[in-house]
C-alpha cells in the first residue's frame, strides 16, 4: 500500500492509474495507510484524471475505490470544508467531488462492504463491530445528502434540470432500498438480520413510500432472508413496516370483481407467511372481528384470513370458531341488513365466504342447522336488492358444499342473478388456494429459491367439491326446449287457494316449531307451535336425523318458554313436549336439560319444570312397558285428564302409597292379632306382594346412570353451596324427583349401579344435614329411604353404608319423635323405621362394625406396641 | 331460450275478458264480462267489428258450421251469429267507437245499425246458463252438451240442428236428444258441472267429459249412431267408463286431444287421463291418470294445441303457463298479465296464443 501511495504522489500513465486502482478496490478499512492512500487520491488523482463521462473506466475505477466507509467520508469531508471555506474558485474542484460522491454512492456494494468490514483480519471482534455501526450510521444519517446538498446550495453547481440522486432524500434512500433488496434476496447472505439498524433508519425517513417500493417484490415472494431481517425489527418498526406495506398493496391492487390469478395466490401466500411467523393468529382474529368494516382489498381480506386460521392449536380453532360466530351473527342481525352499506354487507360476506373452507365440516354442518343460519338466508332471499340476494344465495350454496350435508345433490339456485360474473366471483372465493407456507417448511434452511418452493396448500383440510349436476326429475321425451322462466315465479305452496294464506299453519319441520315457539309476539304461532310441539316429536323421531339434530335447541326453546298469552294448558302442553323430547333423545336432552338445571340462570318455575319433565318421563318409560287399562275403566278424555294427569305429586304419592301399603298391612295384622275368621292369609300375602310395584329393566336403565342421574346428583353436590338450591321448594322436587328416578330405574344391572346408590346415599346425607324444618322436605328425604329400603338388599346397605344407614335411622327417629312435622311425616316415618327394623335386624351388627371400622384409624390400639 | 314475451296485446274492452276465440282465417273473437264480442283483424290487429252479444258476461264461444259463431251466455241463451264481413264498408272500427260503444250501450252507437246491417242472429235458443259451465260442441258428432235446465249436477246434448235453424223462434229451448246424464251413484256426490268437452273417437265413438264441482272428471261413451237417439233415459244412449277425484278442488276445465283427456282444477295438478277405447269397456277398467303438481294453484282454461304437442293453461296468477303434451313438463311462462287470465285459445293454423285476462286486455304470442 505505501509503495503504492508512493507512486500516486508522482506523475503517473494512465494504463499504469488503471492497474493501481483496479488493486485498490478493497481499501475501506481505516489504518494510517490507507487514509494516506485516500488523500494522494483525492487531492493529486482526482482532480487530474476524472473526466466526468459516463463510460469512462478510470471513473469507473476511482468510483468504486470511494464507495467504501472511508472513503465516502473523506469526501463529504473535503465537501464540508469547501462550503466553510466558500472560495468560489474552488468550484471545479467541488463539482468533481460531487459527480465523483455521486458515482461513488451509486457504486457501494453493501455485501463487499459487509466483507471488507467483517472479515477483516486485522481487526478486533469489537472494531469491526463498531465499524459496522458507524458505517450503517454513516448511511442512515444521510450524511451524504446534507453535504452534497450544502456544497450545490453553496457554490450554485447544479440547477433544477440536473439533479443528483444522492443529494435528494428520497432517491437517495430508493437507492439504498434497492440495494437492501438485492442484499436480502440474495439466498448467500446468511446474516440479513445485520442491516436491520439501517432498516430501522431509513424506516425511519420521511419517505417510507420510497423505502418500501423497491422492498415490495421481496415480500411478494417466500424470502427467508427478509422473515429473518423482519424478525430481528423492534415490534415499532415492524408495525411501521406492515402499516406501508398494506397500505400500498391496497392501492396497488384495487378491488374489481375478477377471478384470483395466480399472482393473488402468490402475492396472498406470501404476506401471509411474513405475517403469521411474527404474529399469533388470534391477533388477525380480533383484528377481523373489530375492523371487519374496513374497505380493504380482497389481498389484503385474503391475507387477514389466511393468518387467523393457520394454526395446529385446537384452541386457536377454538377461537376461530368464535369469531365465525360473531361474524355470523352481525351478518344474521336483521339490523345489519337495514342499516349497514351494501360495501360494509358485501365486506363481511367476503369474509365469511373466505372464512368457510378453512373450518371444520361439523362446525358447518351444525351452522347450517341454526335458526340464526336459516333467519339469515331467508332475510336476504326476501330482499329486494340484487346483491343482498345474491349474498344469501352464494353463502347457502357454499355453506351446504362445505358442510358435507348433501354432497351428491347439493344446493344450487338456478336463477339468472347466480349466472352473473360477480356472483361467480364471489363463489370462487370460497375455493381459493392459498399458497401458504408451512410453518416448518420456512424455518427449514433447505428452503431456498422460490422456484424450488413447493406450493402447499393450507393445513385446512378442503372438502372435496362434488359436481353440481343438474338435477332435473322431468325426463322430455319430446324434442321442445323449454324457454327460460321469468327471474319472480312464486309457487303456491297450498294446495287449497279457498283457504285464507294467514292462516298460521302447523309445523312440519323442527326447525319451523322452533321458530313459531322463538316468535314471542304472535299468539297464534305460539298457540299452534305448542299445540303441535309434542306431536311433531313423536313423528319425526320415528325417522331420520332431524329431531336430533335440532333437539338442544329445542329443549333450550321449550324450557325457556313464557305464557304471554295466558294460553290454556299452556303447562301441560309445555311439559308434555319436553317430556316427549326427552323420551325420544334421552342421549342427546338428559346431559343438556341436568346441566342447564345447575348450570343456567333458571327461575324457580324452570326447575321444578325441569324436574317434573324428568320424573314423568321416567314414570313414562316404565309405563310403556306396562299394560294398558281397559277402556271401560277410564273416565271420558277430558275427565281422565283432569283427574288422572300425572303430576310429579300423584306419581311419588302413589309410589309411596304402594311402598308403605304392605308395612302397614302386616303392622296392622300384629297390632290386631290373629284374626280367627280369616281363612285366605296365604292369598292374603299374594295380594300384598303384587301390590308391591317391582322396578324392572326398562329402555331408561341402560341409559340413565350416565344422561340423567349421576348427573343430578353431581351437579347438586357442585351447587348445594348456592342458596337457590337449598331452598325446600327445589328440595321437594329434587328429592321426589331422584326417587322416582331411582325407583323406576335402579336394577342392579344397570351398569353404574353401585356409584348410582353411592352418590345418591350421598345426596341425602347432604340433605340430612340441612335439618330442614319444612316437613315436604323431609318427607322426600323419607321416600328416598323408602326407595333405597326397598329396592337394595340389606347386606349390601349394611356392608357398603353402615354409617350412612345408622344415621339415616337416627334422622328419621328423630323426624318420628319431632313435635312440629306433622301427621304425615310422622306416619311415613313410622313406616320407614319399621323398613329399617326390618332390613337392618339381621345386618345391624354388620352395620356397626362397619362404623367401627372406618373409625379404626383413630383408635389407639391400632397402632400396636409402636404406639406404646 | 329467452323469456318469452307477447308479440302484440291487444286493448278494447272494457270490462274483463273472459272468452277468446280464433277462427280458420284471419279473425279473433273476444267475448267480456258485460257481453261484449269483439271481433279482431289479425292482419291489421284492429277491432273489425264490435257488438253486445249478450246482457251478460259471456261464458263461451265456438266456431260451427258456416263459420258461424256460436256464443253462450249467462243471460241464459246459446246464440249463433251470421257476421258477413263481405258486406263491411269500414276497414276498421276505430278504438274510439269502440269506447263508445260499450260505456254507452248499443242505442247511443251510431255503429249498432251499421253493425246490424251484417252481423244477425242465425238462431238464439234458451239454454240454463246459470252455471259457469260454457257449452261444448263437436263438429263431428253434431250435438252441443249444456248443463241441466234445471239440475245444476246433470247435463243436456242437444241436436246441433238447433244452432243452424233459422227459424227459431225467440223461446225455442232447441232439440234436445238426451237429458240428465249423471254419474252413477257409486261415484258420490259431485257438485255442479263446471266443464265439459266432446270429442269423436276411431269415427266411431263418441266421448263426453265433465269436471265436476268436487274434483271428479267422468267420462262417458256412446255410438256415433246412437248419438241422434232422443231418449228420456240416457243411460240407453251413454254408458259411463270412467270416474275419477284427480282434483282436490272444483275442476274448472277438461279438454279432449285426441285420445288424450286433460283436466284442471282450482288446486294445482294438472290431470292426462285416460280415454275409452270402446264401448265394451267397463267403469274401472281404465288405468290411473297422470298427475302434474305445478305448484301454481287455480288454473282457470286448458287447451291443446291441434299438432298435440303442447298444451297451454290459463291461471289465476295472470300466468299462462306452457306444458309438454307428452310429458307435462314445463315449457315456458307467459308472464304479461296484471290479473287473473280467464281464457285462452290456440290459432288452428299457426303458433300463436291468445290470453285473455281479467285486466281487459288480449295478449298474442308466438311459441315453438
Amino acid at each position: 500500500m505505501k509503495s503504492f501511495a508512493s507512486e500516486l504522489s508522482k506523475p503517473i500513465q494512465k494504463p499504469r492509474l488503471k492497474e493501481i486502482l483496479k488493486e485498490l478496490q478493497h481499501i475501506g478499512v481505516p489504518s494510517p495507510c490507507n487514509l494516506r492512500l485516500y488523500h494522494e487520491l483525492i487531492s493529486v488523482i482526482v482532480p487530474t484524471f476524472w473526466n466526468g463521462k459516463i463510460n469512462s473506466e478510470i471513473d469507473f475505477l476511482l468510483a468504486k475505490c470511494f464507495s467504501t466507509l472511508l472513503g465516502l467520508k473523506l469526501l463529504c469531508v473535503r465537501l464540508d470544508n469547501f462550503v466553510q471555506e466558500a472560495n468560489l474558485q474552488n468550484i471545479h474542484l467541488v463539482t468533481v467531488y460531487l459527480e465523483l460522491l455521486e458515482k461513488a454512492f451509486e457504486c457501494i456494494d453493501l455485501d463487499d462492504n459487509c466483507k471488507l468490514i467483517w472479515e477483516s483480519t486485522v481487526l478486533s471482534d469489537h472494531q469491526k463491530q463498531s465499524l459496522w455501526t458507524e458505517f450503517i450510521f454513516f448511511l442512515g444519517n444521510f450524511k451524504i445528502t446534507n453535504s452534497m446538498s450544502a456544497a450545490m446550495l453553496t457554490f450554485k453547481v447544479y440547477d433544477d434540470s440536473k439533479r443528483l440522486k444522492a443529494s435528494s432524500m428520497a432517491d437517495y434512500i430508493g437507492v439504498l432500498s434497492s440495494k437492501l433488496a438485492c442484499i436480502i434476496s440474495k439466498p448467500a447472505v446468511k446474516t440479513p438480520e445485520i442491516y436491520s439498524k439501517l432498516f430501522h433508519y431509513l424506516l425511519h425517513s420521511s419517505n417510507l413510500k420510497a423505502f418500501i417500493n423497491p422492498l415490495i417484490p421481496l415480500t411478494q415472494k417466500f424470502c427467508v432472508q427478509l422473515q429473518k431481517l423482519f424478525a430481528d425489527l423492534t415490534v415499532s418498526d415492524q408495525m411501521l413496516f406492515l402499516n406501508q406495506l398494506l397500505l400500498e398493496h391496497n392501492t396497488k391492487y384495487p378491488t374489481n370483481f375478477s377471478y384470483s390469478t395466480a399472482r393473488d395466490d402468490r402475492i396472498t401466500g406470501s404476506l401471509a407467511t411474513l405475517l403469521r411467523l411474527n404474529f399469533s393468529s388470534t391477533h388477525f382474529l380480533r383484528l377481523i372481528e373489530f375492523y371487519w368494516g374496513v374497505p380493504t382489498n380482497l389481498i389484503i381480506k385474503r391475507v387477514e384470513v389466511v393468518c387467523s386460521s393457520i394454526s395446529y392449536k385446537e384452541s386457536d380453532k377454538k377461537e376461530l370458531e368464535k369469531t365465525v360466530d360473531s361474524l355470523f351473527n352481525i351478518w344474521s342481525n336483521a339490523q345489519f341488513l337495514r342499516s349497514y352499506t351494501l360495501l360494509a354487507q358485501e365486506s363481511l360476506t367476503i369474509y365469511l365466504l373466505l372464512f368457510i373452507p378453512k373450518l371444520e365440516a361439523k362446525y358447518l354442518n351444525n351452522l347450517s342447522k341454526s335458526l340464526m343460519f336459516s333467519n339469515a338466508i331467508s332475510c336476504r332471499l326476501d330482499s329486494l336488492d340484487d346483491d343482498i340476494r345474491m349474498h344469501g344465495m352464494i353463502m347457502a350454496e357454499v355453506i351446504s358444499t362445505y358442510s358435507g350435508v348433501s354432497l351428491s345433490n347439493p344446493l344450487a339456485f338456478d336463477v339468472p342473478i347466480m349466472k352473473t360474473t360477480k356472483a361467480k366471483v364471489l363463489k370462487s372465493l370460497s375455493s381459493l388456494k392459498d399458497e401458504f407456507l408451512p410453518i416448518e417448511i420456512l424455518n427449514d434452511e433447505s428452503v431456498i429459491a422460490e422456484t424450488s418452493i413447493e406450493k402447499e396448500e393450507t393445513n385446512v383440510t378442503h372438502l372435496e367439491k362434488p359436481v353440481i349436476s343438474k338435477n332435473d326429475d322431468l325426463i322430455r321425451g319430446d324434442d321442445l326446449e323449454p324457454y327460460d322462466f321469468p327471474d319472480i315465479d312464486s309457487e303456491d305452496t297450498d294446495d287449497d287457494p279457498t283457504v285464507s294464506r294467514s292462516k298460521t299453519h302447523s309445523p312440519v319441520y323442527v326447525q319451523d316449531l322452533c321458530k313459531m315457539l322463538k316468535d314471542t309476539e304472535s299468539f297464534e304461532k305460539q298457540r299452534v307451535a305448542l299445540e303441535n310441539a309434542s306431536k311433531l316429536i313423536k313423528r319425526k323421531s320415528a325417522f331420520g336425523t332431524e329431531l336430533r339434530d335440532h333437539a338442544d335447541e329445542l329443549l333450550q326453546t321449550l324450557i325457556s318458554l313464557q305464557n304471554r298469552f295466558d294460553l290454556m294448558n299452556f303447562d301441560e302442553m309445555q311439559m308434555t313436549a319436553i317430556v316427549e323430547l326427552l323420551l325420544t333423545c334421552l342421549d342427546i336432552c338428559g346431559p343438556v336439560i341436568c346441566t342447564n338445571l345447575f348450570v343456567s340462570d333458571y327461575s324457580m318455575r324452570q326447575k321444578i319444570l325441569i324436574l317434573s319433565c324428568i320424573s314423568l318421563a321416567a314414570s313414562k318409560f316404565n309405563d310403556d312397558d306396562n299394560e294398558r287399562l281397559f277402556p271401560s275403566q277410564l273416565l271420558p278424555g277430558n275427565l281422565h285428564d283432569q283427574f288422572y294427569s300425572p303430576t310429579i305429586e300423584k306419581i311419588s304419592d302413589e309410589l309411596e302409597r304402594k311402598l308403605v301399603f304392605p308395612v302397614m298391612s302386616e303392622c296392622k295384622d300384629y297390632a290386631e292379632g290373629p284374626k280367627f275368621l280369616q281363612t285366605r292369609y296365604i292369598s292374603k300375602q299374594s295380594e300384598i306382594e303384587s301390590k308391591k310395584p317391582l322396578p324392572k329393566a326398562n329402555r331408561l336403565s341402560l341409559k340413565v346412570d350416565k344422561s340423567l342421574f349421576l348427573l343430578l346428583t353431581s351437579g347438586y353436590m357442585l351447587a348445594s353451596r348456592k342458596t337457590a338450591f337449598i331452598e325446600p321448594l327445589f328440595l321437594v322436587y329434587y328429592l321426589k324427583t331422584l326417587g322416582i328416578l331411582f325407583f323406576e330405574t335402579f336394577t342392579s344391572k344397570i351398569e353404574g349401579a353401585n356409584r348410582m346408590l353411592r352418590e345418591y346415599v350421598d345426596v341425602l346425607n347432604e340433605v340430612c344435614r340441612l335439618r330442614s324444618d319444612t316437613p315436604e322436605v323431609n318427607e322426600g328425604l323419607l321416600f328416598s329411604f323408602l326407595a333405597i329400603l326397598e329396592i337394595s338388599s340389606g347386606r349390601t346397605l349394611a356392608n357398603e353404608f353402615g354409617k350412612h344407614l345408622l344415621f339415616f335411622e337416627a334422622y328419621t327417629k328423630f323426624l318420628f319423635e319431632s313435635p312440629d312435622q306433622g301427621e304425615k311425616v310422622k306416619s311415613l316415618s313410622a313406616a320407614v323405621l319399621i323398613l329399617f327394623e326390618n332390613k337392618l335386624s339381621e345386618f345391624r351388627t354388620l352395620a356397626l362394625e362397619k362404623l367401627l371400622d372406618d373409625s379404626a384409624p383413630l383408635v389407639p390400639e391400632r397402632f400396636g406396641l409402636a404406639g406404646l | 331460450m329467452v323469456v318469452p314475451t307477447p308479440f302484440y296485446v291487444l286493448r278494447g274492452h272494457s270490462s274483463s275478458v273472459t272468452s277468446v276465440l280464433f277462427d280458420a282465417n284471419e279473425y279473433l273473437y273476444s267475448g267480456d264480462e258485460a257481453g261484449f264480442v269483439i271481433c279482431w283483424c289479425l292482419t291489421s290487429m284492429r277491432p273489425k267489428c264490435a257488438w253486445r252479444a249478450h246482457t251478460k258476461t259471456i261464458l263461451g264461444m265456438q266456431i260451427v258450421k258456416g263459420g258461424a259463431l256460436c256464443t253462450h251466455g249467462r243471460d241464459c241463451r246459446l246464440v249463433t251469429w251470421k257476421i258477413d264481413f263481405n258486406c263491411m264498408t269500414d276497414n276498421f272500427m276505430s278504438l274510439s267507437k269502440l269506447a263508445e260503444l260499450q260505456n254507452y250501450g248499443p242505442e247511443a252507437s251510431s255503429e249498432t245499425e251499421k253493425s246490424s246491417a251484417f252481423i244477425s242472429i242465425h238462431s238464439n235458443i234458451v239454454v240454463n246458463s246459470l252455471t259457469f259451465c260454457p257449452f261444448s260442441y263437436s263438429p263431428q258428432s253434431k250435438i252441443v252438451v249444456l248443463c241441466n235446465t234445471l239440475n245444476f249436477e246433470e247435463l243436456d246434448v242437444y241436436d246441433d240442428e238447433s244452432l243452424y235453424h233459422p227459424q227459431t223462434h225467440k223461446e225455442d229451448c232447441g232439440k234436445r236428444l238426451q237429458t240428465r246424464i249423471q254419474p252413477e251413484e257409486s261415484v258420490g256426490k259431485t257438485g255442479s258441472v263446471m266443464s265439459t268437452s266432446v270429442t269423436v273417437t276411431d269415427e266411431k265413438y263418441v266421448l263426453l267429459a265433465a269436471g265436476y264441482e268436487s274434483g271428479h272428471v267422468v267420462q262417458y261413451i256412446c255410438s256415433l249412431e246412437n248419438v241422434k237417439t232422443v231418449t228420456l233415459d240416457f243411460k240407453a244412449v251413454w254408458k259411463m267408463v270412467y270416474a275419477y277425484k284427480s282434483h282436490s278442488q272444483p275442476v274448472l276445465s277438461v279438454e279432449y286431444a285426441g285420445s288424450k283427456l286433460f283436466s284442471t282444477g282450482a288446486d294445482d295438478c294438472i290431470c292426462l287421463h285416460p280415454t275409452p277405447s270402446s264401448i265394451a269397456d267397463d267403469l274401472g277398467s281404465l288405468p290411473h291418470p297422470i298427475f302434474r303438481k305445478t305448484k301454481h294453484c287455480g288454473q282457470q282454461n286448458i287447451r291443446i294445441r291441434s299438432d298435440n304437442k303442447i298444451l297451454a293453461t290459463a291461471g289465476w296468477d295472470g300466468r299462462g303457463r306452457v306444458y309438454s303434451c307428452q310429458t307435462l313438463a314445463p315449457l315456458a311462462v307467459l308472464k304479461y298479465h296484471s290479473d287473473g287470465i280467464n281464457s285462452l285459445a290456440f290459432h288452428p293454423g299457426s303458433n300463436v296464443i291468445a290470453l285473455a285476462s281479467k285486466d281487459t286486455r288480449i295478449s298474442l304470442w308466438k311459441l315453438y
